[in-house]
């Protein structure tokens, strides 16, 4: 194996090109490197895109923010602005692991690692994220809801890796909130996990929605007919049990020792409730 | 194989080493520097024994590659007293008895460094999840929150001391 | 809280003396010691739960870069080295031995767990060993497995000669009696109950360094033990890898053993062996997927319960059904653990007058289960405490109330149970009492209508435990099965100066003899806390130890401390009366001085030793020198017992439950540390309370573990309990000079059960097994 790391994006890009077998770009390193450790990857290349000062950064634009791809999620939690545009965004991302994760992990590998169960990933596709991709043959952008293809699979080419996670500037009177359940407290996969972002109109009412669900299928889903039983409603009861039932309609989980299908599919709506009315709040909803 | 060069600090001091491109930091501080006081529990970040922090940030070193340490200030056990004067996170944890067979304990006294360095007057609670990716089997956590409290409430007269002092 | 530091004797919270060094990074454990020279071992494992072992190609493996050696069972076995063997015999109720497996450190022609090791790499990195071991091509023939703990007596046999898989069939108390006890009973309680399977996971894994002398042809082993004594003797005598002269073993700090390091495993072994055969040291440390794979499990068992009690609850039968499963070999104590330490306990704290027992201990195709912290005692802490809560829900009478109409009243004792053991002194209402003080009983009806308006549900749950520690006395031991005896051995040796060094054959990785121990010394010897050092865990400074299990430390190797530190002063007392030109008879020896009694004579501790080591003014008949050593065999088992109390909440929508309050009520009999005493029974309970709420040690039907890591195996973190409100009784014990009990497993026995109680008590219904993980919660308030 070797270990390479480059100071500008164009090198990373070229040396992940050029590499003979496997190569894997390091960022946090809390995935790639306990898959080395228990012997998944046999890298041949290991690009540790931190000495980029590109992905070192977040920064504020008229437009949104941009989270650079080495980015610790604990810099996140730390990040005001980011805090008060996008609260859920970053709960979810401060629920990856430990402190020691969290100083380490970022949010492109939660993405990239394409796990059903990343933490972080709901949020940011209720939040309608777009992935600044770089490679060979240039840059690319792309909404996050289009990387993952499966367990394991994104649709990222050859020599293509993400060097940021942009999110809109929100409109006025929007809210964001993640939650999920794991069997403890803290520490484990997400059995079930559940985005909502939502923008209201003048009068209190849901403009528009974004629902999204992890870990009850193959890769995040996105809920548009979720978003629909809450969009013209003040989340009144009837709309709440329909966006729950959406919810449950688009569960496709696995059965696993963490969670049933039966339980997955259940608490998935009993999230997502709770979860759409902590968004409303923040949008100044009552 | 070649090696890799790494210049780094660590605990303050200048530090070379030459490393494998697939070595932990972990590895890097145990076997190349006979820094053992960062334990090797698990491997892949789920246990906390081998807690550091790297440029101020807690990390597990068992998932720090050893060259990703060029340039960086690691700080590990060994740095926490000031020669024979031990941190008050260290007094409070004999004092408190919170720790039996010590095996976890230098990751939870550089966990719990972390926190008061960002936090010097956290809540039980706080306590408990700011230590939460530190696995103890003997004490049942409840005098290691007990001995961080207590620090930390003597980190804070230490500072309230250096504050009037600098007035 | 000042007083601690000037008060230094028994019964004082002292600070403890090894904490320095683990608090600094400067903690000497296994893996951070090195040897000019060594290599590095990596195992050969099965991959299969059954399967032949065919060619082992290691040709393509030898030729990597940096591959020193690769050995195999088979070269074990050529070497003539012999099993392992489980330390403990016991018989079926037909009178037939046991049937134990041949357990060869490495497998040479059979695997029979995932993990079992069939070989080992050698070679100059752990990487590189890593490297060839992945290349080593080995043909399995895999074999059905037997997994399935219910269903494994009516499987194939694993072993040749373990027909049905059935080691034993053991009985224990009177079945006649039990049966007409049922006859007699107004109400019968039944209960199936599932004991789940916990692994250790001490935070270090295990870990071996062995050298070979070729000059002294001496090994000397470093490794992972709770006994390195014991250890010795069965590498010696039984695998026969070395004569016991010429084998040292060290257990340095060791980094948590909760009765997983009391055992001989195959890497120690396999490491010693292959030290002195390729002439280099060898090391090696587990990984925790290797802990996962191949440390003992605990517990495992499934039990049926019933209890029959009189028309006023009175209790008068119990019978218990309990299939335990053993896993592929037996381990050293396997065979003792659901036999001798778990049907003696089923008496509880009660006047239960027949009591019957029947337990078949079955081979599967796991790890083998062993000892964990407790070892048979919270199983039947679990069986009684989970059959009386039942049996007062059935009967509509208070719980407490049940269990006070039934306990040992403090006027019985001696109490000679119906299951052999004699309990020498206890006050149950004491602790119960002052449980439920803590706990505020009175206060749970408000708690529970509180978390109901809440939408949440809340449940109370007790368990009174008894325990037996401090394994003794050897005779009956012996006469039981035990293989050696369970005394232990301590030296108390004055240096000229005064100071003491303290040797004993107990081992510390966590407990604090090195404070404890001191302070029992210091006090009866009058010197300075920080004059007395103790040595443990090496068998080339101390001379023998049965080690650390079973809270067995300071009721037996405190007292061998005490009977050597009175020899001491016996000997000290000679001296001073020849000094002083007084009779022997009038010498008195307190707080460090020896006076002539009624007179102003006296000589410091300081003053006598000087004279034994420079006898320029001596006794004639008496040796020079001032050492002691005592074997202290105890007249009985310890019987520490206590209440605790959990209380628990839960949110019905998810099934989370939580731990809201923990009380412990324990009595230890006389304790010499309480700072160190309470930090013993908080991690007891945290472990107890893993076992009830998270831990579970899975194999699939194919014999895979699947939960191997951290991510698939709950351990219970800082953020998954409360604080633990915890007290103590005393009554002491009445046989020992200490008048000490034990107290490191009590945490454990006593809060499975009353967690269980609780989580059952908030849902209304027995119907959920360990561990109550959320979804199982979740499904009983759904109505499933």
């Amino acid at each position: 194996m070797r270990y390479a790391a480059p100071t500008t994006t164009r090198e990373a890009a070229a040396l992940i090109a050029k590499a003979k077998g496997r190569a894997f770009v390091l960022a946090g390193g809390t995935d790639l490197l306990v898959r080395m450790k228990i012997g998944t990857i046999e890298p041949e290349l290991v690009v540790d895109i931190k000495r980029i000062p590109a992905t070192q950064s977040i920064t504020k634009s008229a437009t949104g923010f941009r989270i650079g791809a080495g980015v610790p999620t604990a810099a996140m939690g730390e990040n005001n602005a980011l805090k008060k545009a996008w609260p859920g965004v970053v709960e979810a991302a401060n629920l990856i692991g430990s402190d020691q994760i969290q100083n380490r992990c970022t949010i492109v590998g939660n993405l990239c690692n394409a796990s059903p169960a990343a933490d972080s990933v709901p949020a940011l596709i209720a939040a309608g994220a777009k992935a600044a991709i770089v490679g060979p043959r240039g840059r690319r952008t792309v909404a996050v809801d289009k990387i993952v293809t499966g367990p394991g699979t994104t649709s990222l080419k050859k020599g293509e890796f993400i060097e940021a996670i942009t999110l809109p500037r929100p409109p006025p009177r929007s809210g964001d909130a993640y939650l999920r359940f794991i069997p403890r407290t803290e520490m484990d996969i997400a059995v079930v996990g559940a985005g909502v972002s939502l923008t209201l109109g003048p009068n209190g009412v849901v403009k528009k929605a974004r629902v999204t669900l992890g870990a009850v299928a193959p890769t995040v889903v996105l809920v548009p007919a979720a978003a629909r039983a809450i969009t013209g409603t003040r989340l009144e009861d009837v709309a709440l049990a329909k966006l729950a039932a959406a919810c449950e309609a688009a569960c496709n989980p696995i059965d696993d020792m963490r969670g049933t299908i039966e339980y997955r599919t259940e608490v998935a709506g009993v999230l997502a409730r709770r979860a759409a009315k902590i968004a409303y709040q923040r949008a100044g909803g009552n | 194989m070649s090696g890799i060069h790494v210049s780094t600090t660590i605990n303050g001091d200048p530090v070379e080493f030459v490393c494998q491109p697939g070595e932990t930091l972990l590895d890097v501080l145990r076997d190349r520097l006979r820094l053992t006081g960062s334990k090797d529990g698990c491997g892949t970040g789920d246990c906390g024994a081998c807690s550091v922090t790297v440029d101020g940030r807690l990390v597990c070193s068992c998932l720090v590659l050893g060259a990703e340490a060029e340039g960086r200030e690691v700080t590990t056990i060994e740095g926490l007293a000031d020669g024979e004067n031990l941190h008050p996170l260290q007094s409070k944890f004999i004092e408190h008895a919170a720790l039996q067979c010590g095996i976890c304990t230098p990751g939870f006294l550089v966990a719990a460094k972390a926190l008061l360095d960002r936090n010097s007057n956290p809540t039980e609670e706080e306590i408990r999840f700011a230590l939460a990716g530190n696995l103890c089997r003997c004490t049942g956590y409840d005098k290691i929150v007990r001995a961080v409290s207590a620090a930390a409430t003597e980190v804070r007269k230490q500072e309230g001391r250096k504050q009037r002092r600098s007035f | 809280m000042n007083d601690r530091n000037t008060d230094t004797g028994i019964g004082a919270a002292v600070l403890r003396k090894e904490d320095r060094r683990f608090i600094t990074g400067f903690g000497r454990y296994t893996d951070d010691i090195n040897e000019v020279g060594q290599c590095h071992a990596v195992f050969l494992r099965s991959p299969y739960a059954r399967a032949d072992i065919g060619e082992i190609d290691v040709s393509a493996p030898l030729e990597m870069d940096g591959v020193i050696a690769i050995l195999t069972g088979r070269d074990m076995a050529a070497d003539g080295l012999g099993d392992l063997p489980c330390g403990w015999s016991v018989k079926s109720k037909d009178g037939s031995d046991m049937i134990s497996a041949p357990h060869p450190p490495l497998a040479s022609e059979r695997v029979n767990y995932v993990g079992e090791p069939y070989g080992v790499v050698l070679a100059e990195t752990r990487q590189a060993a890593r490297d060839a071991a992945e290349a080593v091509a080995t043909d399995f023939g895999e074999l059905e497995a037997v997994v399935v703990l219910k269903t494994a007596t009516s499987s194939e046999a694993i072993h040749e000669a373990v027909p049905q898989n059935r080691c034993y069939l053991w009985e224990l108390g009177d079945e006649q009696a039990t049966d007409a006890a049922f006859q007699n009973a107004a109400h019968v309680v039944t209960l199936e109950l599932t004991n789940n399977r916990i692994i250790p996971n001490a935070i270090e894994p295990r870990a071996a360094l062995a050298t070979h002398n070729p000059a002294s042809d001496e090994i000397t082993l470093y490794t992972t033990s709770q006994n390195p004594h014991l250890a010795r003797l069965i590498l010696s005598a039984f695998v026969g890898l070395s004569p016991e002269h010429k084998l040292r073993l060290i257990a340095p700090d060791v980094g948590g053993g909760f009765g997983s390091k009391i055992f001989v495993y195959p890497e120690e072994t396999t490491v010693a062996w292959a030290a002195r055969r390729i002439a280099r040291p060898v090391k090696w440390a587990a990984d925790r997927s290797e802990s996962f794979l191949t440390d003992a499990h605990g517990r495992d068992h499934l039990s049926r319960v019933e209890l029959a009690l009189d028309a006023d609850g009175q209790f008068l039968g119990l019978r218990v059904r309990t299939t335990a499963n053993l896993g592929a070999y037996l381990s050293l104590f396997a065979a003792s653990v659901p036999t001798y330490l778990y049907g003696t306990l089923l008496a509880g704290q009660y006047r239960t007058p027949a009591i019957h027992v029947e337990v078949e201990g079955v081979y599967t195709n796991t790890v083998p289960v062993d000892a964990v912290r407790g070892a048979g005692r919270p199983e039947a802490t679990y069986v009684v405490e989970r059959i009386v809560e039942v049996a007062a829900r059935q009967l509509g009478i208070d719980p407490v109330e049940l269990r006070r109409r039934n306990m040992i009243q403090p006027d019985q004792f001696p109490y000679q149970t119906p299951v052999a053991l004699v309990y020498d002194t206890g006050n149950y209402q004491a602790s119960l009492d002052r449980a439920l003080d803590a706990i505020d009983y009175g206060g749970f009806p408000a708690r529970r209508a509180a978390s109901e308006a809440a939408g949440k549900k809340r449940g109370l749950g007790f368990a009174c435990y008894i325990e037996a520690c401090g394994l003794a006395p050897s005779q009956l031991a012996i006469s039981l099965g035990a293989g050696v005896g369970l005394y232990e051995s301590g030296e108390v040796r004055v240096n000229p100066t005064g100071s003491v060094t303290v040797f004993t054959g107990s081992h510390s990785h966590g407990q604090g003899h090195e404070t404890t121990f001191a302070q029992i010394v210091s006090d009866r010897l009058g010197v300075p806390f920080d004059d007395v050092e103790v040595v443990h865990g090496d068998t080339g400074r101390v001379e023998f130890g049965l080690g650390t299990y079973g809270s067995r430390s300071v009721a037996v190797g405190g007292s061998a401390l005490v009977v050597a530190a009175d020899k001491v002063i016996a000997k000290g007392k000679l001296i001073a009366a020849h000094m002083l030109k007084a009779d022997p008879a009038a010498i008195d020896f307190e707080s460090g001085e020896f006076s002539v009694r009624d007179s102003n004579q006296s000589l410091s501790f300081g003053e006598v030793a000087f004279a034994a080591y420079v006898p320029a003014d001596y006794p004639e008949d008496l040796e020079p020198g001032l050492s002691e050593k005592a074997f202290y065999d105890p007249e009985n088992f310890t019987f520490p017992a206590g209440t605790h109390i959990a209380e628990v909440e839960i949110d019905p929508q998810t099934g989370v439950t939580e731990v809201v309050a923990f009380v412990a009520v324990d009595d230890f009999g006389e304790v010499i540390n309480p700072m160190i005493v309470e930090g013993q029974v908080h991690g007891g309970i945290a472990q107890g309370i893993g076992q009830a709420l998270l831990e579970h040690g899975v194999y699939d039907d194919q014999g895979q573990l699947i939960t191997g890591s951290y991510m698939d195996y709950c351990m219970p973190r800082a953020d998954d309990l409360p604080d633990f409100d915890v007290d103590t009784t005393i009554t002491p014990c009445t046989h020992n000079p200490l008048g000490v009990k034990g107290c490191g497993e009590a945490g454990a026995i006593g809060s499975p059960a009353a967690v269980m109680n609780a989580i059952t008590d908030a849902l209304g219904t027995e119907e959920i097994t360990m561990p109550a993980t959320s979804e199982k919660v979740w499904r009983i308030c759904r109505g499933d």
